[in-house]
Parts: structure tokens; sequence; C-alpha cells
């Protein structure tokens, strides 16, 4: 069945799809380049004022040739990499490009349903909690959007278009609709134990977060970054600040810029790390950061599920971090890691490339002439950073092919990985093997939640030296040049460019924002295959198979679906019947029963006759009855109420 | 028509057993035996202050029917024989110019009586019909420009002759409505006919009839009538009965709600009649037919004649 | 009704399609007066919602496959809003009553219009009917408890009667994700009128009024016709007193005009090559010798009709036209 499209599409619609399509899109428009997102917007506004003026698709050749374009700029810009962020923007452009040409009904049904699922993939990126409204607000706008196009056709010919408010309480009212269905498909929905398929590695683009190399001055703006890393609890006391050293990469290799990991860095690890007396067990809230490595306190005993220790007792995941994670961890901070070192080790964390850092090289040697005991040798090096006019500054200066000499004896200010390489470059320099940890330090004690939040400013470096005895000891430089940093956080000590909106009040509030958030987190983002079957377990269901639990699914769709079935299929009500009326319905019902059943255009009293000649016995009893009930329902005699009442309930026709 | 449910009569009953009106009818019946629905029709007309049209062959009591309630009814009656050569004037009355005081004198027609029989009514020309069918209208009568009202009550029975259609001309149908009710009488039943065949003619029983009512009485009925109670649920019956009209895809357009309020009227005096003092559905039921089967129009292509469509109706619309 | 040519295109249906149609028969009332029950009621997704359907299993996959639940969540919205869209297009049309049927005559080659009629029940308004017969669609919107009616045109080719096909009412509301729709067969067939032959011959004038035949009394005329019983209201000047007093009884004249002669249409004597052709000049015959308010009597067979001018006179010729076999 054609349905010929009208000539000229009502603007209703094609503004509301349009709202609904920019409102899905805004999250990616704002990752995109300028210039990208302004070719969307512009090809809406566009879309707009032809549908405002009436006019026509432009030539196929010019939308063929606008919309090449766009693919190429696109390929241009994102450099060809075939990420998230370039599909979605490809996605997107695709979208407006349709704009162009969006005539008929099942284009605009194409651009509102597809709103749905950018909506949908802006959550690969992030599912904070400010993005329930946009998806309240998205998808209201793409359902009201849809309801409006129906309307384009469900209409008669000639017939007013819907009311903008009722076109808009319609589609709130089948949003509001969907919601028991989509609740009870939420908890119950079986979840997957494991992915299905992991993402290539490529298809990431990374975003903000530790990575796996460092070069002290290229990355400084983490430390502005005020996003939460992640989110610990603990089982009882969480530890003092200066013990909160969230592991992550550890780093062997210094090329003379760069620090990065050894090739054999994901090997597993073979040794066994007893829980000890001073065990701490605790769980993690990973915000996905789109690596594999998860983050733990010294020492962790064992992996999570679905990733492994490495032998730097670093916590790798399976898979790339893409989605909320929670895992639970216990840590043992009195293991002694690698008593002796082999060889290999030795060797691969003393190298440093030739012919660099001069100066430093010859301060190594004249602290080892004057400490042979590698003990004293770290303790005056940092009673020398703190004693020296060392400062501890995030507006750095980069540093060139002698990065260590200059930061030690020319610029001296510098953060965490200034001091961290500086340091580990003068160890390895004096013949202590060293080598560099990044992570997290310390974290925020939300009190109220008891739980610890660790920004993305809390991102840090320190180094693990080898000692004789105690194995790899954490020794971390900038402890030494800023307590602070150590003791109060990273707030304590980065002075913010927008240090206006600095207020006390304003972190407070940030502060209970993240509290909510955590909450949010917790019940709705972290619902993963093992909460659902705690909650079920605690529902007192046995361990369920997800067969059994999508059983249990229908089941429960099908009772909370029960009242919008009643709701939308019910007749309309009917006036509130008086007593005489039930009492009289009630008889009725009765002598349904017999097969006497009263047709809709037959009056009581020709009923009543008929009843007569069936039920001999009873047909008079049910004849003056039939008389009463006429003098009150029909008549104004209320007064012989009682009595009907009184023998209506009495009369139970029986069959001669 | 089949039952006549009957409400046994409650003390305060407007009507007691023996009353005038009760006499009356009795009367009427005893001259057109087998018949006391038509009778009863014929009295709901007369007391909603309407028109009855009986439309039947010639022979089955037409004209025995009206002149036994003319006589009935007391007051003055006339009865005309309309013919084609008939004109207004013969109906409504003429101006004489009187010699003797030089003064046009106004020589009232047969129209001028409390009760007129129009007997064929169908074979006048349309200009005489249209005549009769104004001044039942209007209750009144304009000859040179003259008005006069016509007495109280004014009660038109006409009969016309359904079959006899050459020679006729017909009401027209936009005209109907003049005519509160529109009935027919129908063949007697066997036992009936029979007892006609061996009695002695009914139009000699017309003799001995006498009047019951009079004006007054009449018009105190009429009130009586108008004041009677009607309850809600009824009132939903004839709304949902006019409303099954108007949404009735086989009529060119549904009764108007003049003529719901002359359901509502005809249902009240059908209740009177009955000795009810409250209006039941069975008095819409049984009137409904009547009113709303000359009013109604089907559409020629639906193949549907009126009274199948009336009946249809009123078997499916629900009685609350 | 055997008569009656089916109106869907095909005159011979095929096997499938006939014992579909019987298959949908047996489910319940397919002519109208009928409501719509669930029996009677199909639904499946459209297009469009087999277009969301697979966007939403692309964002269940995906959400699934990283544990994303707020991407879940949409899913879900949109698997709840396309749950509510086939419950409301069902409920669209359940209980929907399709009252009556019908479409007025018209002349073969014209385009019927078959009058469908429908209304709700359960007190709610019922928008975006679609009403369907072969590729016709009209839409109407029922409002609570109202009535609504479309008219769908059907073209016309033979005279006769026409059984107009099967009907589709159908609704994609509230978002066009599912399509509920019902069939129905109108209640009874359309009369066609046989096309009127143009350039017709001349009217065959002088054919006549045949014996026996009476004219009508009329009211003016001054030629005396008969005697007959005189009555009430007759003027005097009428009453015959000689022939009266013969009797014994009270006579009047009736007097009757001559009336113009009417014309004889005569299936047998109508130019033309075949029964068709013949028809066709009947026909527009009729419709002239109407339009020119003259009596006419209609000789079909065995069959005659009139004499008479009226409207009703016409469509029975009509009709007896458009029936001859």
């Amino acid at each position: 069945m054609a349905h010929p499209a009208p000539r000229h599409l009502p603007f209703n619609a094609v503004a509301w799809t349009i709202a609904a399509f920019l409102i899905a899109a805004l999250p990616h428009l704002a990752a995109m380049p300028p210039w990208l997102a302004g070719f969307i917007v512009g090809a809406c506004a566009w879309r707009l004022v032809v549908a405002r003026n009436r006019g026509s698709r432009p030539p196929a050749l010019l939308r063929l040739l606008l919309t090449g374009m766009a693919i190429a700029l696109i390929v241009l810009a994102f450099g060809g990499l075939w990420g998230r962020r370039t599909a979605t923007a490809l996605l997107c452009v695709m979208l407006a490009a349709k704009m162009m040409e969006m005539f008929s009904m099942r284009d605009l049904r194409l651009v509102a349903s597809v709103s749905f699922f950018l909506i949908a993939t802006q959550f690969l990126f992030s599912e904070k909690l400010i993005y329930l409204g946009y998806l309240v607000v998205g998808s209201l706008t793409a359902t009201i959007a849809l309801v409006r196009i129906q309307d384009i056709h469900g209409r008669p010919a000639g017939a007013a278009p819907v009311a903008q408010a009722a076109a808009v309480r319609n589609g709130a009212v089948l949003l509001l609709m969907a919601m028991p269905v989509a609740l009870t498909l939420f908890v119950l929905f079986p979840r997957l134990a494991q992915p299905l398929w992991g993402l290539p590695d490529q298809v990431l683009d990374g975003r903000t977060g530790l990575s796996d190399d460092m070069s002290p001055g290229s990355i400084s703006n983490l430390f502005l970054d005020d996003s939460p890393a992640f989110r610990v609890e603990f089982e009882g006391r969480p530890p003092p600040p200066d013990e909160r050293y969230w592991r992550g990469p550890v780093l062997w290799n210094f090329d003379g810029s760069t620090w990065t990991s050894p090739f054999s860095g994901d090997a597993p690890r073979r040794r066994f790390v007893p829980e000890g007396e001073a065990a701490r067990h605790y769980s993690i809230q990973l915000e996905p950061h789109e690596r594999r490595w998860l983050f733990a306190l010294d020492y962790p005993v064992r992996a999570p599920d679905n990733a492994t220790v490495t032998v730097d007792h670093q916590l790798l995941n399976r898979h790339p971090i893409t989605a909320l994670t929670r895992y639970e961890l216990v840590s043992n901070p009195d293991f002694v890691d690698m008593p002796t070192l082999p060889d290999g080790a030795r060797s691969l964390a003393l190298r440093l490339p030739d012919g660099r850092n001069p100066r430093t090289l010859e301060l190594a040697a004249e602290l080892r002439q004057r400490h042979p005991d590698d003990r004293e040798l770290i303790a005056a090096v940092l009673r020398w950073f703190r004693e020296e006019e060392f400062f501890y500054t995030l507006s750095a200066a980069p540093l060139g092919r002698h990065g260590a000499d200059e930061f030690l004896f020319d610029l001296r200010s510098g953060y965490c990985e200034y001091y961290a390489s500086a340091f580990a470059i003068l160890m390895r320099a004096a013949g202590i093997p060293t080598r560099i940890v990044t992570g997290y330090q310390g974290g925020l004690w939300q009190g109220g939640s008891d739980y610890l939040l660790v920004r993305q400013s809390d991102a840090h470096a320190w180094t693990e030296v080898w000692l004789q005895g105690s194995g790899w000891t954490r020794v971390d430089p900038t402890a030494a040049v800023s307590p602070d940093r150590i003791e109060q956080g990273s707030g304590s000590v980065i002075e913010r460019p927008g240090a206006v909106f600095n207020f006390d009040w304003l972190a407070q509030l940030r502060n209970r924002y993240d509290r909510i958030q955590h909450l949010w987190n917790r019940w709705v983002l972290g619902f993963d295959h093992d909460r659902q079957r705690d909650f079920l377990q605690r529902l007192g269901l046995p361990d369920l198979t997800p067969e059994r639990i999508a059983v249990l699914m229908l089941l429960v769709l099908l009772i909370v679906t029960a009242p919008i079935n009643y709701f939308l299929l019910r007749q309309a009500r009917p006036a509130r019947r008086t007593p005489a009326e039930r009492a009289w319905h009630g008889m009725l019902g009765r002598l349904r029963r017999l097969n006497l059943a009263k047709h809709p255009a037959e009056t009581p009293l020709e009923f009543a006759a008929r009843v007569e000649a069936a039920l001999p016995q009873q047909g008079a009893a049910f004849r003056s009855l039939a008389e009463m009930y006429c003098r009150i329902h029909y008549g104004d005699r209320a007064g012989h109420e009682a009595a009907f009442l009184a023998q209506a309930r009495h009369f139970s026709p029986r069959k001669a | 028509m089949s039952s006549r449910p009957e409400l046994s009569p409650t003390a305060g009953a407007e009507a007691p057993p023996d009353s005038d009106l009760e006499r009356a009818i009795a009367a009427v019946n005893g001259v057109i035996v087998d018949k006391p629905a038509v009778v009863e029709l014929a009295f709901s007309a007369l007391l909603a202050g309407g028109h009855l049209l009986i439309e039947d062959l010639p022979g089955v009591g037409k004209t025995t029917l009206a002149q036994a309630l003319s006589l009935v009814l007391g007051g003055s009656w006339q009865r005309v024989q309309f013919t084609n050569d008939m004109l207004p004037a013969d109906i409504l009355g003429v101006s004489v110019f009187r010699r003797q005081d030089e003064l046009f004198e106004f020589r009232p027609g047969p129209v001028f009586a409390n009760v007129v029989l129009a007997d064929e009514i169908n074979r006048a020309t349309p200009r005489t019909q249209s005549a009769l069918l104004e001044a039942m209208a209007e209750g009144q009568v304009t000859v040179d420009g003259k008005t006069h009202t016509l007495p109280r009550p004014f009660f038109v029975i006409a009969t016309q002759n359904p079959l006899d259609m050459a020679g006729t001309y017909p009401l027209p149908d936009s005209q109907l409505d003049r005519f509160l009710l529109r009935t027919s009488i129908g063949y007697p039943s066997a036992a009936e006919e029979r007892r006609l065949l061996v009695e002695p003619d009914r139009r000699q029983l017309l003799e001995t009839l006498q009047p019951e009512l009079d004006s007054q009485r009449v018009l105190a009925l009429v009130a009586q009538a108008e004041a009677l109670h009607v309850a809600e649920p009824v009132l939903d019956y004839i709304q949902a009965l006019i409303g099954a009209t108007r949404n009735h895809a086989g009529l060119r357009a549904g009764l108007s709600p003049r003529a719901a309020l002359a359901l509502i009227r005809t249902a009240r005096a059908h209740a009177l009649v009955r000795r009810q003092d409250f209006c039941l559905p069975e008095n819409v039921k049984q009137i409904f037919p009547f009113l709303a089967g000359h009013r109604l129009q089907p559409l020629p292509e639906s193949g549907l004649d009126s009274r199948s469509i009336v009946e249809e109706i009123v078997a499916n619309t629900a009685v609350p | 009704m055997d008569s009656a040519r089916s109106a869907s295109g095909q005159p011979s249906q095929g096997l499938p399609r006939r014992w579909f149609n019987a298959w949908i028969v047996r489910r319940g009332p397919t002519r109208p007066p009928l409501t719509l029950r669930y029996r009677q009621i199909f639904i499946l997704p459209t297009r469009f919602g087999w277009l969301l359907g697979a966007l939403m299993f692309a964002m269940l996959m995906g959400s699934l496959n990283f544990n994303n639940n707020l991407g879940l969540l949409t899913t879900f919205i949109v698997a709840g809003l396309g749950s509510n869209s086939m419950l409301i297009a069902y409920r669209n049309l359940e209980g929907l009553r399709i009252l009556r049927t019908g479409a007025a005559p018209v002349f073969a080659g014209q385009s019927a219009l078959l009058l469908v009629s429908l209304a709700g029940n359960a007190g709610r308004p019922r928008p975006g009917l679609e009403v369907a017969l072969d590729d016709n669609e009209q839409i109407v919107s029922i409002p609570a408890n109202g009535v609504s009616e479309v008219q769908l045109p059907l073209p016309t080719h033979h005279r006769g009667w026409l059984q107009p096909g099967r009907c589709r009412v159908q609704t994609c509301q509230p978002v066009g994700l599912f399509r509920a729709w019902s069939w129905f067969w109108p209640e009874r067939p359309i009369l066609v009128w046989p096309r009127p032959a143009t350039n017709p011959p001349p009217l065959p004038e002088g054919g006549g009024r045949r014996e026996g035949q009476l004219d009508q009394p009329q009211a003016d005329g001054d030629e005396f016709y008969s005697l007959r019983k005189w009555r009430e209201g007759d003027p005097l000047h009428r009453v015959a007193w000689k022939a009266s007093q013969r009797h014994d009884t009270l006579l009047a004249r009736e007097l009757r005009r001559p009336r113009s002669r009417h014309l004889a249409l005569d299936l047998a004597q109508t130019p033309g090559q075949d029964l068709e052709q013949r028809i066709g000049v009947l026909t527009a015959w009729v419709l002239t010798a109407h339009q020119q308010q003259r009596a006419w009597t209609l000789r079909l067979g065995p069959e005659t009709l009139g004499p008479g001018r009226d409207d009703a006179h016409l469509q029975r010729c009509l009709r007896a036209l458009a029936e001859f076999q």
C-alpha cells in the first residue's frame, strides 16, 4: 500500500524530528571538531527553513557532493582512525545529509528512530548521572516526533493536526507507559557474565586517564580533570592517606624522554601472595577508561574474574574497561616483592640511555661515593629535595634532551612525573634498581556515604627501588617536596586557572553530587551479572540460570503490564450504580445462569414477562420485584428501596 | 406491542380506576375492538397536544376510530371528506360580504372545531392539504389578512389510504411531521373478524357513544401529562434512540431535537393513558416507531424502508 | 446475490485466496453490522516496526556486551514503546463497530462511492483508522462515542449488481510501529445502472396509450369522466341531480382532464446492435423523459413498468434496466 506522501511535510513534524536528532546528537556534537558540528547544525537549520518555506529538496548531485565532502572531511579530521567517535560522527553526518533529502514520512521516521540509537551510543562514552536527563529528554522528544510523524498520515484529509499540547501529552504518556516494561527488563534481563566479543583496541580512541607511558611535561591537563576515576568502599577503616597508592602501569624502560612498560610487562605473576595479617578488603567501582588495567592497593592477593596480575603486581583486565566496572580485592601491604632480584630484572632496572643527563650522572657518582649504603643514599636525595629550593607546581616547563639535568639543576619546579622521572634516573645512575609506578594517590573520603572518591586529578607517579632485604620499596620523591600533596590530596597543591570559582560551597556541592553519582553507579550502572544474581538471591530465588531468569522476566512482564493493558483496554467506565441497580443486575446475573439473559434492548417488565413464562413458580415473584425496581429506577419512589433490596437479595431462581 | 406491561395501580395515582379518561378509552375500545394499542396511541397523541395520522386500507375502521374518538371527547367536532376539487377555503372558511351592514363576515370552515376528522387527506390537492397542515402547526388561521385562533384543544385525526395511489397527492415528506404520530390499524384477528361478521355493524355502536370528556378536562389532562415524572434513565433511553437515528447510515438525516421533545411529551401522555404516575421505557419504546417512522427518510440506495430501520434501532438500543 | 460480480479486480480469485477468505470468515462475523473482537483483529509490525526492531537488537547486543546499563535502559524504553504500540494499535480496533455499508447506484463507468459508517464503543476516541477497498484508502477518526463515515470510490464497469470485495480497516497508531487490521465484506451489492448511450436516437413519440389504461384524475379537469357516490365536501354544483334521482342516491360527477399521451419505451422496438446497446439507448431515453417531465412506460420483455414520471418510477426503471438479462 503506497501512501501518497504529502507534497510538503508539515513544519511541525520536521521541527520535532530535527529537535529529537539535535538533542540526541548534542554530546556527540560537543566532542566533534567545531566545523563538523557546524556542518550538522547548519544542515538542520537549512532543513527547518525549507520546511517553513515549503521548499523542495536540493538536486541529487549537490546532496551527493555535500555528503561526500563531509565524509572526506571526517576521514581527514579523525585521521582515518576507525574509532567510536569517528563512527558516531559519521552517523551524525549521514543523518544530517539525510536531512537534506528528508522529504518523506519514512525519512522522518528513520531520523527519529536513529535518535534513540544515538542516545544509546553516547552511553558508551559516559554514563554519568546527568545523562539520565539526556536520556529522558532525548527519548521524549523522539517519541513526540514519532507521534507527530504518525499524525501526518493517520489523519483524515482536511482534519486539523493534533494540537501541540496533545501531541506532547501523547508522547509523554507513551513514554511513561513504556516505563514498567523498561524497568522490568532492566532488572531481569539476563546479563552476560562474559562479553560476547571484545572491542578491538584500535576502536578505542582513549580519553582522560592514565596512559601506558610517561614523559614528564607532556601531560599535565589530567591534573585539572575533576572527573572521578574510581570509587572505593572498604571493609573496615580506610587506610591512612599516605598509604593510598593505587597501583597502575609499571614502567621500566626509559629512552631519554619517555618511560614505557617492557614487552614482558603483561606476563602473569607466578608468585603466591598470602593475605597476611594486615590484609585490606575493599571493592572498587572503576569508571570506564578504555584501558585494560585495574587499580589496586599494594599488593593484590588475587585478581578479580576476567583479570590477571602481572609480574609487576599490576591488575590487567582481559578486555578494555568500557563500562563502569566493579571488582572486589584483597591487598596485603606487608608483602615483600622480590626478596632476590634476578639478573635480567636488575639490568632492566638499571638501564639508562647513553649520552643523556651528564650532570645527573655526575651527581649520582658523587652521592654514591659519599653514601655507600643504598638506604642512606636515598635518604640523602630526599633530604636534598626537601631542603633545596624545589617546588611542586603544575605549570612546569617542558623538558629538553637532558631532562633530568634541566629539572634537578635549573628548573627545580614541576609535578610528580618530573620528580619521579628525575629521581629514577638519579637512582639508576647510582646503581640502585628503580622502576616507575603510575596510578593514583590519595582520594577524597566521602564521610557520609563511606567511600573514597579518587578523581583523575589524583593521578600520580612514584618510584620503587629495590633494596636488599626489603625487595621493591616504594619511594615517593614528590612527598619529600610537597608532603601536602600526599596528605591532603591533589586539590591542596593545584593552583587552578579558574580559581574564582573555587569556593568551598562549590566543592561541597560537587562532593554531594558525587555521592549521588556514587549511588547511581552502584545501583544502576553497576547492576551487572553478579549484582543481578545477588539481587535475585536476596529475593529468595535460588541461583538462576539465564534461561530461568528469562522465564521469570516474562512472568514479571506479564504482571507489570497487566495494569497497562487494563488501562488501555478497559471499557468506558459505567456510571456508578445505585444499590438498587446493583441488586437488579445481581438478579439478572443469577437468571443468566439459567440461560435467561436479559437482552439489552428489553425493558425490565418485558424481561419479567419472559421470566414469568420460563419460570412458572418464581416468575410472579420476579415480576413483582421488577415492578418495584421500575418504580425505584424510573419513578421517584426512593422509599421502596429497602424492601426491594432485601427481597432482591433473597431471590434465587431455580429451574423448575 | 405484544405485551402490555402494567404497573399495578398505586394509591395516589393521578387517575382513579373509574376516571373519565379511563371511561373514554374503554368506550372507544368498545367500538374498535381488539385494537387497544391503537386506541392508546390515539389518546397519547391527543394528550400530548399533537395530531394523528392513520394510514391504512379502506375498511379496517379508520373512520370509525376517528369518529369514536371525536364522540367521546365531547366538544365540537367536524368531519371533512377531502376530495380533489376542494379549495383551502373549504377547510379554513371564507369572508363573506354582508350586504346589510356592509361588512365582511368570517364564516369559519370545518377546521374550527376541537376535533377535526380529515378523511382521505391525500385526495385533496397539495394547496388544500397545506392549508390544513399550516393550521395544525400554528393553531390559527389567517384569512384575508385576519388571524383567527383555532379552539383548544385542537386535535386533527387524518386518514389516508396508502395503496390507492392513483389520483392522490401523498403528503409531502417535509410536512408529515406536522402529525405527531402516524399509525395504522391493521386487519382484525380471525376471532374478531368472525365477531364482526355476525354482530351488527360497528357503525351503529357509534350512536351509543356519549362524550366522556370535555374541552376543559382534556386541557387539564394535557397539563397533567406534561407534569409526569421522567427519570434520568428514561431520558438516557430517549437520547440513545434519537442518537441512533442520527448515526444510522441508511437514513438521510436523524431525528431533530424537536422530534426528541415530541418523543418525551408523547411518552408522558402514553404513561398517563396507561394510568402510570411516571414514565417507563416501555412508553418510549412503544411510541417511538409511530413517532419516528414518518419523520425519517431512508436513503433509496439502502434498500430499507423507514419502518424496518426504526425496528432495527429499537431492537439494538439498550434500555438503561 | 449470486449474480453479483466481485470488484476485486480479477473475476476469478485464486484458490489460496479463497481458502484464506474462508478462514477469515470462520473467525467471526465479516458483514456489517459487526463489532471487531480479538479473533478478527490481526496485528504485525510495519516496515518501520521491523526497522526499529533491528535497531533495538543492535542496541541490545552492544549494551549487553559492554554491560552498558544506560544503553540497556534506552533499549528497553524502545522495547516498552514497541509493546505498548502494539497494544494501542490493537485497542484502536478492538470493539470498533462497522455499522453499515452502502452505496448509491451509479451509472456503469462512474465510480460508486461505498459508504462505510463506523462507530466506536467503550467511550474512547479512535484516531487514524484507514479504511481501504482494493487500492482506495480513506482515513477516518472516530470521536469518543461518535460515528464517522468514509466513502470509498469503487470503479464500475458493467451494469447489474456489483459485489464489492474484501474491505480492510486498519490502524498504525500511535507511532506507526504496528499495523492492526481486520477484514470485512460490504453487506450488500451496489446497483450499477446501465451506461446511458451517448447521442441516443430521439424519443419514440407516438408510442401510445394502451387500451384499458386509466388516466389520472385531475382536479382542475373539465371533461366529464364518470359518476360516483357523493361524498361530503363535494360541491353542490357537481351533483348529478338527474342521475341521483334515477339511482335513489346522491351521485356526483367526477371530472378529469385528458392527459398528454405518455411515451411507450419498449426494448423490442429500441434500435441497437446488441442488447447492451439497446439497454444503453433505453437508459438514455428514460433519463430524457424524466428530465422533460413526461410520463413513460418501460417494457422489458414480458414486464411493463409505469406509466409514471416521478423519481420513484425512474428508479424502478433504471433498476429493471440494470438487472435485465
